[in-house]
């Protein structure tokens, strides 16, 4: 059955859920969610909840993974069978290999795994929630995590998608937004280093658009990132000061 | 002036100390086109006369063994020139988050000429060693006199053995068998 395509996007600019073109969904970040990891974190953009854990470094399982030089980061992006309308298989699909290994790219450039040669890092992130963004909201909170459980990183990565729909840009596009859209782009970035570590983009965008949506991007992730430092600093600085 | 407004400064990753002319990186910074930043949350520690500046972590640790760090290990196998050891804890007891993998070699057991590895260890025996290499898989010794099994079982019946003078004896069979023992043999709380 194929549903009519609604009216996502309205003449002055408000969007099916009332929010304005640029405007992120309703964030919520935590971290120290875990007490068994060394590093976990909770974050939550609109009705999509992701919770990351770091472990390491550690001892890899298996000998032949060491690197002789640095730390090796192992990823693994998996959703829940409650987190979608209709039940996932839990066994890992080709999407969620696929999404673990970006994540794990777009963490690499920023952790300081030289500093631990012959280990691994593993950060698990499990959505328990998806509604479009998910593997936005799984960086930011890898990234949360990491930085909760004392890894040394250059920077926090910080993650938001653009979408196209109804011919408008829009920041922090949903699951009804991203069926129903022209164009999905999520970025991550290393804002203090200005570093794009991800950049994906599934349907057409112009040339110009494309600037324009990665600029509406740059205003998103530092909206994100910004709440990423202050989360970190809330939970382990507010004592110090 | 400026070196107050650092120490004021409540850092995560990312966030700038100070520009590269002023201190150099320690601990917990590094530097990126001409300024030092923070790795990880924690606040600056400046030392002006070596014009460093470290981040203090005021979160987790990364609990690892380091070269020079007193450790507990089991011993998991034993061959004629290597042991194989599971390295648990550190001698304070505190557990890293999972066992590392430890590697004793006879030059390492006795300060004196050692045939065989059989002589001094056996499988099952609790260690208390000291790491002399800086990566997984450590290089552990156990040639110190407080250095050494600390807790060791009868090969024969299983029993725990005790110390009596210099040799080990079953309190169960009396058989006697023999150890590199720590001078701490015995006396383990934890672990």
């Amino acid at each position: 059955m194929k549903r009519e395509k609604p009216k996502l996007v309205s003449e002055d600019g408000v969007r099916h859920d009332g929010r304005r073109l640029d405007e992120l969904r309703p964030v919520k970040m935590e971290v120290g969610v875990l007490s068994n990891a060394s590093g976990s974190a909770y974050v939550e953009f609109g009705k999509t909840r992701v919770i990351a854990a770091v472990y390491g470094p550690r001892e890899p399982p298996q000998r032949y993974m060491v690197l002789p030089h640095r730390a090796v980061l192992r990823c693994r992006y998996h959703m829940a069978p409650f987190s979608t309308d209709e039940r996932k298989n839990p066994a890992p699909s080709r999407r969620e290999i696929e999404i673990s290994k970006v994540i794990r790219e777009a963490l690499e450039p920023v952790v300081m795994s030289e500093a631990f040669p012959r280990t691994s890092i593993d950060v698990f992130i499990e959505v328990i929630s998806a509604d479009g963004g998910t593997r936005t909201a799984a960086l930011n909170a890898a990234s949360l995590a990491l930085a909760d459980a004392g890894v040394p990183m250059r920077d926090l990565v910080a993650a938001v998608a653009v979408g196209k729909v109804d011919g408008y840009l829009v920041l922090d596009i949903d699951q009804v937004e991203d069926n129903y859209g022209e164009a999905d782009m999520p970025v991550a970035m290393a804002p203090s280093l200005n570093m794009v570590t991800l950049l994906q983009l599934n349907g057409v965008l112009s040339p110009q658009e494309f600037s324009q949506a990665l600029n509406l991007a740059l205003k998103g992730v530092n909206e994100v990132y910004k709440l990423q430092k202050e989360t970190l600093r809330n939970k382990y600085l507010v004592r110090v000061e | 002036m400026r070196l107050e407004d650092i120490s004021k400064l409540r850092l995560v990753p990312g966030d700038e100390v100070c520009v590269i002319e002023e201190f150099l990186p320690g601990d917990g910074a590094y530097e990126a086109g001409g300024k030092v930043r923070s790795a990880v949350i924690g606040y600056p520690v400046t030392n002006v006369d070596l014009r460093v500046v470290e981040v203090k972590r005021v979160n987790n640790k990364i609990h690892l063994p380091a070269v020079g760090t007193l450790v507990y290990g089991l011993v998991v196998s034993v061959k004629e020139d290597y042991a194989l050891i599971k390295i648990l804890s550190d001698s304070k007891c505190v557990k890293y988050s999972t066992p590392f993998t430890g590697i004793l070699h006879v030059s390492q057991v006795h300060d004196k000429y050692v045939r065989s590895l059989h002589d001094y260890i056996k499988p099952g025996d609790l260690l208390k060693a000291r790491v002399i290499s800086e990566n997984p898989p450590y290089h552990v010794s156990v040639r110190e006199r407080q250095l050494g099994v600390v807790v060791a079982y009868c090969s024969a019946c299983g029993a725990e053995l005790l110390k009596q003078g210099n040799t080990l004896t079953c309190p169960n069979c009396k058989s006697t068998e023999s150890r590199k023992t720590s001078a701490e043999y015995g006396t383990l709380k934890c672990v």
